[in-house]
């Protein structure tokens, strides 16, 4: 390959692979690892039809859920604005999300409420979004309890910036205050858009950008905690549970990792338990990119979004060409998307 | 500044031990009352120092009209558990405790501004009433929380050493409001911590190790009977908490590290090794086991109720200040050491048949 397409593989597999972990994750969604084995009779390694007790039923295979959807509409946002990115933009994004197909069914608690209070939904009034006693603690709570929003729709900021990790980190800082305006959230989507961003250097390595989400992460939550406006809450820190992620699946064999981080890292909506149990699978696969993808399909609770993270982070790393050739079609066909062109795009805007 | 007092050579009393652990529940419900959602920095910028002491919640908290002293929902079902318990000779049944849950919710001072939402669920279910759909979403999932551990800690209390009837009646208890298994988990936990800690010969390993034990064979029992919920594991975490007390630092630096690895929110796999973390954090110290709680921030008042009991429990009551329970009966109108008396007659049947 020349360098251009080793390039433009890299793109691709970053949009390719937060789509298709997010629409492999949508069938495994909300359960434990062992109820994920029940129901389908072994661990899911390919597109399956959402089974009708998850959120996704009634969907077909191959099809993404709120995980790919937000991004990708964020990304045709930054792109038709030419990489220009602010706090406005990432609400006009969000806004036009909300009135699609992913918003009924999939909005988190977060998100939600953030798009009905932008779309001044005459529902929605203030008790509502801060909790029924009017005070702000119910809003921690919300924050705590549905945080991966922020994580998920990070790397966008990563396909403006390839290779210069702080660049992508700043930006995410100002597109993640549109929706999750804390510095734990912030801090989940900076490990991401800094490790996304690391993985286009030539000489990127599972090490190398988990050394870049380890300091994207640091760095975005001391930006974050810079802001004005920004709203904080208790709740454990993204940094340490990285730490605790990386060091278990270190010790640890491959085949027990999965469980492991499971097990003290958590695998829930939490920021800090989705960003630290990728960023944990992808040390534990060892560089075998496919067997850190169906570990985040199968390790049960938010596997969307924990999948769609860890697609992201390999596609990247590895290029599209890891992932197993109908994966594109599937997708593209799935949800009328045309994911190339997105990939093309963002190579164009970086020209 | 805290003042410790020192070890006094008393000799054992079962019912001065049982009369600690709810004197230290009560003691971290009330105190974790004004700094519950808060960070450790936020707790500090409110009251311009850590809280060692009953103090009035502020106006942006659920506890926000309650005097210094006053407790929430954490301690009052605690409370109602046990008394309701006493009322059936220390048979603990599905009556027993439906009884008591709907007896709590009739006290709008601790039911109506504390209840957690699983809790007012199970409620509902308890007095008959239709418990509205949740849009088809199934929550399971989201009900491994830490309602059903916060008031565990009475079941320790009526079987002192005795950790398999400990574990059975606290999955009884648990499973009419959290039908999951790390809320069993959890809850297992600090029970068995509690029972462990009335023994004459308990010492803080003893406790840890039964508290351990518990988490074990709770996740083991559960799994069996209760829904199986994606979770992270209270046992791995309680190990990891362990590992963080026992470790190097000051009580104050283990605190930043539990809050911060472990969590201090309302997940039951945060709140319950976080609150055996503080207990280990401060070895001799029941004091300093709350104030830990306390100060972590986050879910302050149920993480200090659970460290309270246990420590309480360890320790007896020359380890608090002379006013905590005065302060507590006036402040929440119970007679707490009445119905330590109470379970102080069942628990001595129970220790003394258990050594026949």
């Amino acid at each position: 390959m020349t360098a251009t397409e080793i390039l433009y593989d890299k793109y691709l597999g970053c949009i390719l692979g937060a789509a298709a972990g997010d629409a492999l994750g949508a069938a495994t969604e909300g359960k434990s690892t062992r109820k994920i084995y029940a129901a389908f009779g072994e661990r899911v390694v390919d597109f399956k039809n959402p089974p009708d007790d998850c959120l996704a039923c009634g969907r077909k295979k191959g099809q993404v859920t709120d995980a790919f959807s937000i991004p990708y509409v964020l990304s045709q946002h930054l792109l038709a604005s030419g990489g220009h990115v602010s706090r406005h933009l990432a609400q006009e994004a969000l806004m036009e999300w909300g009135k699609s197909e992913w918003f009924l069914p999939f909005a988190g608690m977060t998100t939600r409420k953030v798009v009905k209070r932008l779309n001044q939904d005459s529902s929605q009034e203030l008790w509502s979004y801060s909790g029924h006693l009017g005070n702000k603690l119910f809003k921690g709570h919300y924050y705590a309890l549905s945080s991966n929003g922020a994580a998920v729709k990070a790397y966008p900021a990563a396909l403006l910036h390839p290779g210069d990790p702080d660049a992508a980190v700043h930006d995410t800082v100002e597109l993640t205050m549109a929706s999750h305006d804390d510095p734990l959230s912030i801090s989940g989507a900076g490990a991401v858009a800094a490790a996304v961003a690391a993985a286009f250097k030539e000489e990127a390595s599972v090490f190398s950008i988990t050394q870049a989400a380890l300091r994207g992460a640091v760095l975005s939550e001391k930006l974050a905690r810079d802001q004005e406006d920004i709203w904080i809450y208790p709740g454990p820190s993204v940094v340490d549970r990285l730490e605790m992620a990386i060091e278990t699946a270190l010790n640890h064999p491959a085949e027990e990792a999965m469980e492991a981080i499971s097990a003290l890292i958590g695998n829930g909506p939490a920021i800090a338990e989705t960003v630290p149990a990728a960023f944990g699978l992808l040390v534990a696969g060892e560089g075998d990119a496919l067997s850190s993808l169906f570990d985040a399909v199968n390790i049960g609770d938010e596997t969307a979004a924990i999948a769609s993270l860890t697609g992201a982070l390999v596609g990247t790393l590895k290029g599209a060409g890891i992932f197993p050739p109908h994966y594109l079609p599937v997708i593209d066909q799935a949800n009328g998307f045309n994911l190339s062109e997105q990939a093309k795009a963002f190579m164009e805007l970086n020209k | 500044m805290r003042h410790i007092r020192k070890e006094k050579m008393t000799k054992y009393s079962l019912e001065d031990r049982i009369l600690a652990s709810l004197i230290g529940a009560a003691a971290g419900d009330a105190m974790g009352a004004a700094t519950e959602a808060r960070t450790t920095e936020q707790i500090i910028a409110c009251f311009g120092h850590p809280v060692t002491d009953f103090e009035t919640p502020p106006p942006d908290t659920f506890g926000a009209g309650n005097v210094p002293g006053q407790v929430t929902d954490d301690f009052s079902s605690a409370y109602y558990l046990a008394d309701s318990i006493v009322n059936h000779n220390g048979t603990v049944n599905i009556e027993a405790v439906s009884s008591a849950l709907v007896d709590w919710s009739k006290h709008a001072v601790f039911f109506d501004r504390f209840a957690g939402p699983t809790t007012r669920m199970a409620i509902k279910r308890c007095k008959g009433e239709p418990v509205p759909p949740s849009n088809g979403i199934n929550l399971d999932s989201r009900q491994a929380t830490n309602g059903a551990a916060m008031r565990i800690s009475p079941i320790g209390l009526f079987h002192p050493g005795d950790l398999k009837k400990t574990i059975r009646d606290s999955i009884t208890v648990t499973m009419v409001t959290h039908d999951n298994y790390p809320a069993i988990s959890g809850a297992c936990a600090i029970s068995c911590a509690v029972s462990r800690a009335l023994m004459p010969d308990a010492d803080l390993y003893q406790v840890l190790q039964a508290a351990r034990f518990g988490a074990t064979e709770g996740e083991r029992l559960g799994r069996e009977i209760a829904k199986d919920v994606p979770s992270p594991s209270v046992v791995r975490r309680l190990d990891e908490a362990l590992r963080i007390a026992m470790g190097p630092g000051t009580p104050e630096e283990k605190m930043h590290l539990l809050g911060r690895r472990i969590g201090a929110g309302l997940h039951i796999a945060e709140a319950v090794p976080c609150a055996l973390g503080f207990v280990a954090a401060n070895p001799g110290d029941a004091v300093g086991a709350i104030v830990g709680a306390v100060n972590v921030g986050y879910d302050t008042d149920t993480i200090a109720t659970m460290s309270g009991a246990i420590a309480g429990a360890l320790y007896g009551t020359a380890a608090f200040p002379p006013h905590y329970l005065p302060t507590l009966e006036k402040a929440n109108g119970l007679s707490i050491s009445s119905l330590a008396a109470k379970i102080s007659v069942i628990a001595d049947i129970s220790l003394k048949g258990e050594n026949q």
